[in-house]
């Protein structure tokens, strides 16, 4: 006779199923946690990269964008530009706001003059009324600048030496994500009025944008690298609306690979619990399976069956995770409110969706196959026998299937992958947490049931449930390890990140910045610091912009990618010259120039950065400074110090190089806090010019950014804790069968409830403890690795918090096996007997 | 000491059959060189005390368990060459089995239960026979309910009709009575024989009671894993 075939089979699946699928619960909630994890994060990271790339005209304010430091494009130049397109001009530079009104305070703002062509693309919208070219003594400003100084319109500020007046605020400025990092809010008047301020100053930090809008169908790319070639010497820095904002792409896209990660460490979790769950299902259905096979039912056929019942509730969990994971953006877009760049609306994502599904599908399938292979393989007679066979195992057939899965899965990881090596290692680090717990697991039950049997019957229970058969062990162990270990690694984490914040600013660290100050008025500058504050530090420095355009043989533009650690390649970096090696650097390499040296340009190399390139003392490099390309040898390297908050610098001159390249001075100064205020408005009112910048704001933004990352992080790790605290529970669940034939023969003997209760919280307790070891070194080993490796800060975790979150992990685990038990204790054994 | 059979009726042969159990280091001996021919048509009682190898006997005839030694032939079909999946299929359509603990799948009505071996079977009007096969046993108003909602002689009634529905030669059934009253006991063993006399079925019960064992044309009586007595009843 035939067998079933899928169809009979599906009907005598869907059957065992009718009643729903209570015992299939856990395989439901850690497929869709899992799933709608990584459909979320993939989900959230494709909409913002999109919104991006599909926003790239408006976000660039134009098809092409060339951008030029401290100096403008000549004549010939904007009019060769301005043949290709419309043209729009901008600058934008750091300046200070100055209240006219008396008792406001200065603030730092970033200050942009736009011509009238601008915007050439979207729309500059006002909180009230529309917006047009703005008349010289006009200035529209950000919201944010409203909030911090109380400013409305119709009031009077004043930047450099001239004063504006608040004609509106702005609702909405177009091309902000292109712009960049910005340390302020934005005000924006005419080029005639940025003119009026006196800060376009010949070595000022300014930087002027040319943006071109071309006739339809043009291909922006093209143009851009006709550009590059054409207008080579100038060293000018290229954007086409393809790529608007590089900056923020590469973020977004890196923080979603990274959570993404996290998220496949969840669902790999999940898959024990998925595990977990389908094993005691199945375990449940032994007695079906068995009769099943006596009335005739292959292994291949018990493998159809529950194959197809699996894969149901399986498909059920992963489409509800997809529907969960495509909703989750829009409500994460609104509850992040101004975190993210852009606020895309709601739009299917097929990829991450496509991704997710797949992942979880071969989660399932790694998973589900072991438990599956067991009911394959057992054997009809069993039904005439005990609960317990000690003869199943797994196949081979199931073996190669789940190395097939587990290969394609890592493809799939690898594959999609920005990094596949950081993706291999974070994968690797999971398997091999897992392996390892796993492994664990088995070793506590063979010593448990090595160890001599205690003479205390609740005692020696607690031990006896520690090994098989019928033991959980190893689903507790996985479940309590991972959860303790995410704990610990959450707390590392977080810790650290403070401590990064507090360590930013060190008990030395200045409390301004000065930047624009006239080169040739250092002297003033510095007596009109020390009359306010004569006990005041300074440190005062040339600053230019700069950027490397070859090293070694190798032209920067010749890369096909810039080089891992190699930030310093992109784009326009601060460059100074000196005569004496600087602060907060110490000499690793070579010698530093003398102070009278006047021959060829020399450069002294961070040293970090010169690994970073494969160059060393000798070596030459080129670097392009005000529109100049200047040859020059490394002379030293310096081991730069970069915690101080002072000016640190990759590259530094020698003196005789740069000295007479129209520049300013930068500084930073030292002084009590309380004469911070004065200080600043002594130096405004002598130096229009200049920018003062409190390193408590800039401190303020960092934590904010460094917050924001540690949320997501906590965020994505919640759901491998959520994970974790289902597979536990699953755990408890699976077990509860056994250990309910033990509850009720010792209630039989007279056992009262707190008695069994006890016995519980020593058997959890004993675990709980063991784990909480491992979990302290191997969650400490994760957050280094995150902290160290991954973001590159320093590692100073807070041990006192780590072990109360530990200590509160393990009391909470310890209290959902308990209340997980409590059923078992509230069965009465009369009617339990009746049923064994 | 077995009845000689003629070799073109012989529905099951056993020659020289033991069966171990257990670890490989220390194996116990359930059976221990059983040879036993049973004839197409012929009921045959399996007697013996617990643990005396009756119940390892059918699961091993029956192809629920395979033997360490010896030979079982069931139907001119050589037991000792087949695999688990083999013998599964061997048994569709051929061999049916009643348990002492009826064993009916909990999530499945009564009719689903029925229905089960003859679409495992690959059979295209399970549910009709099974409605059929139901009704024969006195079920046909039950057919809608769960295991749950039906009695111990009730559910033992829907172990007979799915184990006759794929109208199998032979039919095992283990302590049929075992779990029940004497009175429903009584009618479940009058069903069986019915049952059996209906279609010509081989029937081999397995019992520890004699009045039940008298019923049946032959008597075979085990200990420690042997037969001790074949006889007539």
């Amino acid at each position: 006779m035939n067998g079933p075939g899928w169809r009979a089979s599906w009907r005598i699946a869907r059957r065992d199923l009718h009643r729903g699928f209570r015992g299939l619960r856990l395989l439901f909630i850690c497929l869709f946690l899992g799933v709608a994890t990584l459909a979320a994060i993939g989900s959230l990271t494709a909409a913002i990269t999109q919104e991006i790339a599909a926003r790239g005209q408006v976000i660039l304010g134009g098809d092409v964008e060339v951008a030029l430091t401290q100096r403008e494009a000549a004549a010939p130049d904007k009019r060769a530009l301005a043949r290709l397109g419309a043209l729009s001009e901008s600058i934008r530079m750091r300046a200070m706001a100055q209240p006219l009104a008396a008792g406001g305070s200065p603030i730092l703002v970033e200050l942009k003059g736009v011509d009238t062509a601008y915007p050439l693309y979207g729309a500059l919208t006002l909180e009230r009324g529309r917006y047009a070219p703005l008349p010289p003594d006009h200035v529209i400003v950000g919201p944010a600048l409203v909030e911090r100084m109380g400013v409305k319109p119709g009031d009077r500020l004043r930047f450099g030496s001239a004063s504006f007046t608040v004609a509106a605020i702005i609702a909405d400025e177009p091309d902000r994500l292109g712009e960049g990092f910005t340390l302020g809010p934005v005000a924006i008047v005419s080029m005639g009025g940025l003119r009026r301020t006196g800060l376009i100053q010949p070595g000022s930090l300014y930087e002027s944008k040319y943006r071109l809008r071309l006739p339809a169908g043009e291909d922006a790319s093209a143009v851009r690298k006709s550009l590059e070639t054409r207008f080579s010497a100038q060293s000018w820095e290229y954007k086409d609306r393809d790529r608007a904002a590089p900056g923020a792409n590469r973020f977004f896209d890196r923080m979603g690979q990274f959570l993404a990660l996290i998220g496949l460490a969840a669902l790999v979790i999940a898959g024990i619990g998925v595990g977990n769950g389908v094993g005691s299902y199945l375990a449940q259905k032994r007695g079906g399976i068995a009769i099943l096979k006596v009335l005739g039912a292959s292994a291949a056929d018990i493998e159809r069956i529950y194959l197809l019942q699996l894969g149901a509730v399986a498909l059920l969990a992963v489409s509800c995770g997809l529907v969960a994971g495509a909703l989750l953006p829009p409500v994460l877009v609104v509850l992040a409110g101004d975190m993210l760049p852009v606020a895309p609306g709601f739009r299917l994502h097929p990829l991450p969706l496509a991704t997710s599904a797949l992942y979880g599908l071969l989660i399932g399938f790694i998973f589900i196959l072991p438990p599956l292979s067991r009911a394959r393989t057992l054997p009809a007679a069993a039904i005439l026998r005990g609960l317990v066979d000690p003869r199943l195992g797994m196949d081979r057939r199931a073996g190669i299937r789940i190395a097939l899965a587990a290969t394609l899965l890592v493809a799939l990881a690898l594959g999609t992958a920005r990094d596949p090596l950081f993706s291999a290692a974070v994968l690797g680090a999971t398997a091999g947490v897992l392996i390892l717990l796993l492994g664990l697991g088995a070793g506590i039950g063979r010593i448990a049931s090595a160890l001599p049997r205690p003479r205390r019957p609740l005692l020696r229970l607690a031990i006896a449930n520690l090994y098989p058969p019928g033991a959980q062990t190893a689903a507790l162990v996985v479940a309590l390890g991972l959860a303790l270990t995410l704990f610990v690694t959450l707390a590392a984490v977080e810790t650290s990140l403070d401590a990064e914040i507090r360590r930013t600013v060190p008990q030395t660290a200045p409390n301004l910045f000065v930047l624009d100050i006239p080169a040739a008025q250092q002297d003033r500058f510095r007596a009109a610091v020390a009359a306010q504050a004569p006990t005041a530090r300074l440190n005062v420095v040339p600053a230019l912009r700069g950027t490397i355009t070859a090293y070694g043989d190798q032209r920067v533009a010749d890369l096909e990618s810039i080089p891992d650690g190699a930030w310093f390649l992109r784009g326009e970096r601060g460059v100074t010259y000196s005569a004496n090696l600087p602060e907060g650097s110490d000499l690793v390499a070579g010698k530093w120039w003398p102070a009278d040296y006047a021959g060829p340009p020399l450069i002294s190399l961070d040293a970090e950065a010169a690994e970073t390139l494969g160059v060393g003392v000798g070596d030459s490099m080129t670097v392009s400074i005000l529109g100049r390309e200047i040859d020059a040898r490394i002379a030293s390297l310096r081991k730069v110090n970069w915690d101080t908050m002072g000016f640190n610098y990759v590259l530094v001159f020698s003196p005789d190089t740069l000295s007479a390249a129209p520049h300013s001075l930068a500084a930073t100064i030292a002084l009590p806090s309380a004469r911070e205020g004065a200080v600043t408005r002594a130096l405004l009112a002598s130096f229009p010019a200049v920018s003062v910048i409190e390193v408590g704001e800039v401190i303020g933004q960092v934590s904010a950014i460094l917050g924001q990352m540690s949320r997501a992080i906590v965020a994505a790790a919640s759901v491998a804790i959520l994970a974790g605290i289902a597979v536990l529970v699953g755990a408890i669940a699976a077990s509860r069968q056994a250990r309910g034939y033990d509850s009720v023969i010792l209630k039989t003997l007279g056992a009262t409830r707190a008695q069994l209760l006890g016995a519980q919280a020593l058997e959890y307790g004993l675990l709980a403890g063991l784990l909480a070891l491992l979990a302290l070194g191997l969650g400490t080993s994760a957050a280094w690795y995150v902290i160290v490796q991954v973001f590159d800060f320093g590692w100073a975790p807070d041990w006192g918090r780590i072990l109360a979150t530990l200590s509160a992990g393990a009391l909470l685990t310890l209290g959902i096996g308990l209340i997980g038990s409590l059923p078992l204790l509230a069965v009465r054994p009369a009617s339990a007997l009746r049923q064994l | 000491m077995h009845a000689s059979i003629d070799q073109a009726v012989i529905a099951i042969r056993a020659r020289d059959v033991t069966l171990s159990l257990g670890a490989a280091s220390a194996p116990v001996a359930i059976l221990k060189g059983v040879t036993l021919d049973i004839a197409r048509g012929e009921s045959m009682a399996i007697l013996g005390a617990s643990g005396s190898g009756k119940s390892s006997l059918m699961a091993v005839l029956s192809g629920l368990e395979r033997a360490s030694g010896g030979a079982v032939t069931v139907d001119g079909l050589d037991f000792r060459a087949l695999d688990e999946d083999a013998l599964a299929r061997a048994r569709r359509g051929r061999i049916g089995i009643v348990l002492q603990s009826f064993h009916l799948l909990p999530t499945m009505t009564a009719l689903e239960n029925v229905a089960v071996p003859l679409e495992l079977a690959g059979e295209g009007d399970a549910f009709a026979r099974a409605e059929v096969e139901l009704a024969a046993v006195g079920l046909g108003h039950r057919l809608h309910h769960y295991p749950a909602q039906l009695s111990g002689g009730e559910q033992q009634r829907v172990a007979i009709a799915r184990a006759m529905a794929p109208r199998p030669a032979i039919l095992f059934a283990d302590e049929p009575t075992g779990n029940l009253d004497a009175a429903t006991g009584a009618t479940i063993a009058d069903l069986l024989f019915a049952r059996r006399a209906a279609a010509g079925t081989t029937l081999v019960i397995i019992t520890h009671d004699r009045v039940l064992a008298q019923r049946c044309e032959r008597i075979v009586e085990m200990r420690d894993g042997q037969i001790v007595a074949d006889r007539r009843a």
